[in-house]
């Protein structure tokens, strides 16, 4: 009799126990969702296809605080300060290149995490490639270099024998 | 010929050294380097930012200063900016992501500003180009940049770069 009433209390407290549980777990969610909708409501409202624009613009522009991350990467004031900017210019009907344009104009083209190919970037661009063009000219020339040293010392060794 | 050809690499390393050590000696790398454009020497930013209007300030040399009440640095710079104003020179502040309430109580100790405008957003702080706060432009009577610091103000920075520059430029019509 006493080990029912006990069982009985147990199953009661453990299914309060799991009922606030949940119901914590249920304030957590709505919490969230609310967090998430407040933080939407402070962007401006885009398509799917700007959205996809914002991330990919949101990429290629360097974070002013933290040189090393993209806006997107970024959780410095002013890099939350240029994703807005990028949308609200997306949301304004502004191009890519016109978006770039006032950002390189406001800090230079460091801000691009892709920067455009001038003057003063070929070597920058173009360097790798030629360092790799010189560097395997050395090795092709090593190489044949050698080849020649080996057939020279055989037929050295052929003519004695 | 040959012998040439076998300095090749050296060669191209020693001119690589030295041109990596003429920009060092530069300062183009490291910690002295403005990654960013300064914009010294070109016109300032023509936007408005109640209640600061670049136009209304044309004949005037003045200082903008952007901080922020939540800033370290710009607490620390605070007095070289109220001396900076018992000197006479105008000084305009932007306050960058902040509230009012915020700055009021920041300014109860002594307000260097002749006027405070709020970027909330930090739209405004884009329009200039700048990083974080503190940063300081001069401005010189014609609209033109003719100094900015990255970062708060020192002794160093005011009597060795700022108040001189500021003299010659109040001098100029």
């Amino acid at each position: 009799m006493m080990a029912s009433q006990k069982n009985n209390l147990s199953f009661c407290s453990r299914f309060l126990i799991g009922c606030f549980g949940n119901l914590v777990m249920l304030c957590a969610f709505v919490f969230c969702l609310w967090g998430a909708s407040m933080a939407m409501a402070s962007q401006p409202g885009l398509s799917e296809a700007e959205e996809v624009r914002a991330v990919q613009l949101g990429n290629e522009i360097r974070c002013v605080t933290c040189q090393a991350q993209s806006i997107n990467d970024s959780n410095a004031e002013m890099a939350m300060t240029l994703r807005q900017l990028v949308r609200e210019r997306i949301a304004q009907g502004a191009s890519d290149d016109e978006i770039r344009g006032f950002l390189s104009d406001r800090y230079g083209d460091t801000i691009l995490l892709r920067p455009p190919v001038q003057i003063n970037t070929f070597v920058l661009w173009f360097g790798p490639f030629l360092i790799l063009l010189l560097g395997g000219l050395g090795v092709w020339r090593f190489i044949k270099a050698q080849g020649k040293g080996r057939t020279h010392t055989q037929r050295q060794k052929s003519d004695r024998g | 010929m040959k012998k040439l050809g076998a300095l090749l690499p050296f060669l191209a390393f020693m001119v690589l050294a030295l041109l990596l050590a003429l920009a060092l000696g530069r300062g183009q790398f490291g910690a002295g380097k403005q990654l960013f454009a300064s914009h010294v020497g070109q016109a300032a930013p023509t936007e408005k930012l109640f209640p600061y209007d670049p136009a209304q300030m044309k004949g005037s040399v003045y200082l903008l200063n952007f901080f922020s009440s939540w800033c370290a640095p710009c607490r620390a710079e605070h007095e070289h900016l109220l001396r900076l104003k018992q000197a006479g020179v105008k000084i305009f502040g932007i306050a960058y992501r902040d509230s009012k309430e915020a700055i009021d109580k920041f300014m109860a100790a002594g307000n260097p500003y002749q006027g405070i405008a709020y970027d909330q957003a930090g739209a405004y702080a884009v329009y200039w180009g700048i990083t974080g706060v503190p940063e300081t432009y001069l401005v010189d009577k014609g609209g033109i940049v003719r100094f900015h610091l990255n970062g708060p103000l020192t002794d160093q920075v005011v009597e060795a770069e700022l108040l001189p520059m500021l003299k010659k430029l109040e001098a100029q019509d």
